[in-house]
């Protein structure tokens, strides 16, 4: 008689639940031509460490692509749909979590927005859960408007891990405002992305010689940092503005609010295991 | 059998520099219509009772249409619909929003010549921030070993170096820590020295001809350059229209002596001119310049340099915009449908074309808000193509809202080329 019942409840649970739901994770790197994100981008604490928060943390996938292209170049958002289709064809992924940095969040954002635009992204949306997208450069950056000052074919200068790239030409504020108003979705006054997209903010970088702290994920010179300061808010991560990485979908927590000491997230260090990121971001997962 | 009435409003499109007025007002006899009237028929096109088509004429628009071959690179080819819900509540701005840009800097290019012997500044905020940056041609130089060691650089006014003009160096080597400025060395000026008209010379002998951007960036500055563009996306033979003015406290400054420099997607820069109509300049844009790479920008950049009682004002900005060709365009009779809605579509060009537009539902209310974005594209030859844009009913149903539906902000965008060519 129990085993009758057992029976008839497991298949009312089958019938109910006729796919378990099967989480994946994707780590979606910023700019930048990736061939071991795991190691030179992510490191191997962070990921492991976040991927832990899965129900099966053999579910995740890093992403290794062309993020110096224009975001809707085929070795950019087509190489990205490619390895998350083969991602999500390979472990039966219904539920996928995106976890993205920088300007891979534009990325994202491009293939969310264009689902039109190749015939494989509409199969990517419908298993996007959420993205996580950490200081995400949605308004650009006037950094790269500066290194984009020069007249003719030559680039002046260079970029984090992507140097003259069209990536950086994209990133400039008024480049990103033309493509937010008519290529992308989730920024005010567009239509919302059709999955959520919610920011970690960073709003401050310390680099204080005799404060540990500042040494996590690589030394800043207080110098540089003065100079760099002279293009950007007085809420900035180093790189980018509190305003463009809020500037799509919403904002989850900034920086201080949640890390271990309300410590601040430079933007090297909110893509490593610094002051609790990974695990705040591995508890959501 | 009753009688329907749509009124249309002002269509924008991107077509033509000034709005086209469609036709006011159109009375067709169908069956199983009821009358409607839009309150705020800007953007909306249609909007009915769903089970019968309701078919409005689109804007007559004149030009040729362009003939041009495909870009190099991925183009999908298959038919894709996609639909999504969108939030009642959302805030979706229905025209084009521009972008103003707002400079306290100015930059220029010099060679290493003209730093030897000294070049002008002009420094209108105490504590400028100078940044030099060799460029590179690529395969020709490594940047860094072209740096300028910052102590080597002078300042002088008049006559006079100035012992103490620098308040902080900044090499190439510090600055690369920043990973933003790898190539470039810095100083940044000591505020005791004020502002007004100086010369920065290098003593390090650098390569004749060897170019470099000086960059002065004076963040804080009272006086601003705001340029700003009402829309950033153009077609062929539109003209440019934009404001630009230097501000103070005081307000603007007068008799700013404007250059206007047009940035092609390539990186080229060309001076064109422009007039002033009403209180906007206009820039007609070279036709030659369509050679853009797929999905790149143009760009406005403005010089500005200005006297403000006696002090030299100078003052860059750039605003990026789009410039597309006319490669099909939307044309006689919109229909829309329960579940599509359909148009025929003249191509000039072979190419992806995506169709998209906002389905709008009746709240309990009686107010229109938005409930569905939809997106249809197709891979089409030249020629006349009748096309859908599919709807997702099921959307509709888990809307909440009812009749009657109104389509707004329909888009062509000719995905080839990454362009909007058309917006009803």
């Amino acid at each position: 008689m129990i085993k009758k019942i057992t029976l008839i409840l497991l298949s009312s649970i089958l019938l109910a639940f006729p796919a378990i739901a099967a989480k994946g994770l994707a780590f979606v790197h910023g700019t930048g031509n990736q061939t071991d994100a795991y190691s030179d981008y992510w490191t191997g604490n962070f990921v492991n460490s976040v991927k832990a928060g899965l129900p099966d943390s053999s579910k995740y996938t890093v992403i290794n692509c062309d993020f110096d292209q224009y975001m809707w170049n085929t070795n950019a958002s087509g190489c990205l749909a490619g390895q998350l289709t083969t991602f999500i064809n390979n472990n039966n992924i219904t539920d996928l979590v995106l976890l993205t940095h920088s300007n891979g969040g534009n990325v994202v954002r491009w293939i969310l927005s264009n689902p039109t635009w190749d015939s494989r992204y509409p199969a990517i949306i419908s298993k996007v859960n959420k993205v996580i997208a950490v200081a995400p450069s949605s308004l650009g950056t006037p950094l790269a408007d500066a290194v984009q000052q020069g007249n003719f074919f030559e680039s002046a200068l260079g970029w984090l891990l992507g140097y003259d790239s069209d990536a950086v030409k994209q990133q400039q504020t008024s480049w990103m405002s033309y493509y937010n108003q008519s290529w992308l979705q989730g920024t005010s006054g567009r239509p919302a992305l059709p999955a959520t997209f919610k920011t970690v903010v960073g709003s401050d970088v310390e680099s204080a010689i005799w404060d540990g702290d500042s040494y996590c994920a690589g030394y800043h010179n207080q110098v540089a940092l003065e100079t760099t300061q002279n293009w950007l808010d007085s809420c900035s991560d180093g790189f980018l503005n509190c305003s463009s990485q809020s500037g799509a979908g919403s904002v989850w927590f900034y920086d201080t609010q949640w890390t271990n000491g309300g410590e601040p997230l430079s933007h090297q260090q909110s893509r490593r295991d610094c002051f609790n990121l990974d695990v705040i971001i591995r508890n959501d997962i | 059998m009753k009688k329907i009435t749509i009124t249309l409003g002002i269509l924008s499109t991107t077509f033509v520099a000034s709005q086209v007025l469609a036709t006011p007002s159109q009375s067709n006899n169908v069956d199983n219509f009821e009358t409607i009237r839009m309150a705020k028929p800007s953007n909306q096109i249609l909007a009915i009772k769903p089970a019968t088509p309701l078919k409005t004429m689109i804007a007559v628009q004149t030009g040729d249409l362009s003939s041009i071959d495909l870009p190099d690179g991925f183009i999908e080819t298959k038919a894709v619909h996609f639909s999504q819900k969108i939030p009642p509540s959302s805030q979706i701005a229905l025209e084009p929003q521009g972008y103003q840009a707002e400079s306290d800097e100015y930059w220029f290019e010099v060679t290493g010549k003209q730093l030897n012997k000294g070049v002008e500044l002009a420094i209108s905020s105490p504590g400028a921030l100078i940044r030099l940056s060799g460029k590179h041609v690529k395969g020709q130089f490594a940047p860094a070993a072209k740096a300028i060691d910052p102590a080597q650089i002078e300042v002088s006014q008049g006559n006079k170096r100035l012992s103490k003009a620098i308040q902080q160096t900044v090499s190439q080597e510090a600055l690369a820590t920043a990973n933003i400025f790898p190539n470039s060395s810095a100083i940044k000026l000591n505020k005791k020295i004020g502002t007004g008209d100086f010369k920065l010379k290098v003593k390090q002998n650098l390569i004749a001809d060897q170019r470099y951007i000086v960059n002065v960036k004076e963040k804080g500055s009272q006086h601003k350059l705001n340029l700003a563009l009402p829309k950033q996306s153009y077609m062929q033979g539109e003209s440019v229209n934009f404001t630009a003015a230097i501000s103070s406290k005081k307000g603007d400054v007068a008799n700013v002596a404007n250059h206007a420099f047009v940035k092609m997607p390539s990186g080229e820069k060309q001076a064109v001119s422009f007039t002033q109509v009403n209180d906007q300049y206009q820039v007609d844009v070279p036709t030659s310049f369509l050679t853009a790479k797929r999905g790149e920008l143009y760009e406005l950049q403005i010089e500005s340099k200005a006297n403000d009682n006696g002090l030299t004002i100078r003052r860059n900005a750039k605003v990026a915009f789009s410039l597309a060709q006319p490669t099909a365009r939307m044309q006689g009779e919109l229909a829309m449908y329960s579940t599509k809605a359909k148009v025929n579509l003249d191509v000039a060009s072979e190419g992806r074309y995506e169709i998209s537009g906002l389905v709008f539902g009746t709240d309990r209310r009686g107010k229109q808000v938005p409930m569905m974005l939809s997106q249809s594209a197709y891979y089409l030859k030249p020629g006349q193509h009748d096309i859908e844009l599919h709807f997702d009913s099921k959307i509709m149903q888990n809307s909440g809202l009812t009749a009657p539906y109104a389509l707004k902000n329909v888009r062509l965008k000719d995905q080839s080329r990454m362009t909007i060519i058309q917006t009803l």
